[in-house]
């Protein structure tokens, strides 16, 4: 990662021992504007906070856009399908 | 189609016959693709257009990729149906459609729009085989007309986001 912001809210995640990611990738098809629109509305970021996630996204290829349990990850992914984003989570390697 | 505008409680937009048309169709499409997710032959492009509004939650291609959509299926399918019946309804009887055609959404309506719009382009963008950044550049001419539509309803979903923005800055 190499958003040095991320890698600390990670580390600290990590020590509350919440190691699962929510991870929003880069697509063709939605639009910048839209997935800023769902950043704010679903996960409550301000809007330069999700712009600027949004932006990681689109440069980046992909952005950390929440931290905490598999059962948490798994309802964020799921939301994030209904939207029509395209997110997964993962296990962060301690 | 005259853009969103907001007006009180209700964000409204005219569209043509023909527009309204085109997105009634294309909504009862995703509708129907939906409905049929069990029956679909895994190498169709309907099925391609599947992994694009259910993707892999894991992408590991094995057990909790499909042990999640063996949770999660039911419940998105029956969502995006009933966002596309949402976008559908909007436009009211057709029977009763003029020149132009008024749709006034409150705020829950709106949101279904968004997310059923964006189920259309991602439908649309897997049976164009866009795939990434900069491929809708590459379409062959005979599908042209498809990526027309393809923009346009990106242009109705920007629109649709502008005149909400308020709510959210």
């Amino acid at each position: 990662m190499a958003q040095t912001l991320d890698q600390a809210e990670l580390d600290e995640q990590l020590q509350l021992g919440s190691p699962w990611i929510t991870l929003v990738w880069n697509d063709p098809v939605n639009l910048m504007s839209y997935v800023s629109y769902v950043f704010r509305s679903y996960f409550g970021f301000s809007k330069p906070e999700a712009e600027r996630r949004m932006m990681q996204v689109h440069t980046e290829g992909r952005a950390v856009v929440a931290t905490g349990t598999r059962e948490e990850m798994e309802r964020h992914v799921e939301a994030m399908h209904e939207f029509g984003l395209w997110a997964t989570l993962q296990k962060v390697d301690a | 189609m005259t853009p969103f505008v907001r007006q009180g409680d209700l964000i409204g937009a005219s569209f043509e016959r023909a527009e309204a048309e085109i997105l009634v169709t294309l909504a009862t499409d995703v509708h129907s693709l939906l409905a049929d997710a069990d029956t679909l032959d895994p190498d169709s492009q309907s099925s391609r257009a599947l992994d694009r509004l259910l993707p892999a939650a894991y992408g590991d291609g094995a057990e909790n990729d499909a042990e999640f959509r063996r949770f999660t299926s039911e419940g998105l399918v029956e969502r995006k149906v009933h966002n596309a019946e949402l976008l559908v309804e909007a436009f009211g009887e057709r029977d009763e459609w003029a020149g132009a055609v008024r749709v006034n959404l409150d705020a829950a309506a709106a949101s279904a729009w968004l997310r059923s719009l964006t189920d259309i382009r991602l439908t649309i963008a897997a049976g164009l085989g866009i795939e990434h950044d900069g491929d809708e550049l590459l379409i062959d001419t005979d599908d042209r007309f498809v990526l027309e539509v393809y923009g346009w309803v990106g242009f109705v979903q920007e629109s649709l986001l502008r005149a909400l923005d308020p709510d959210f800055s």
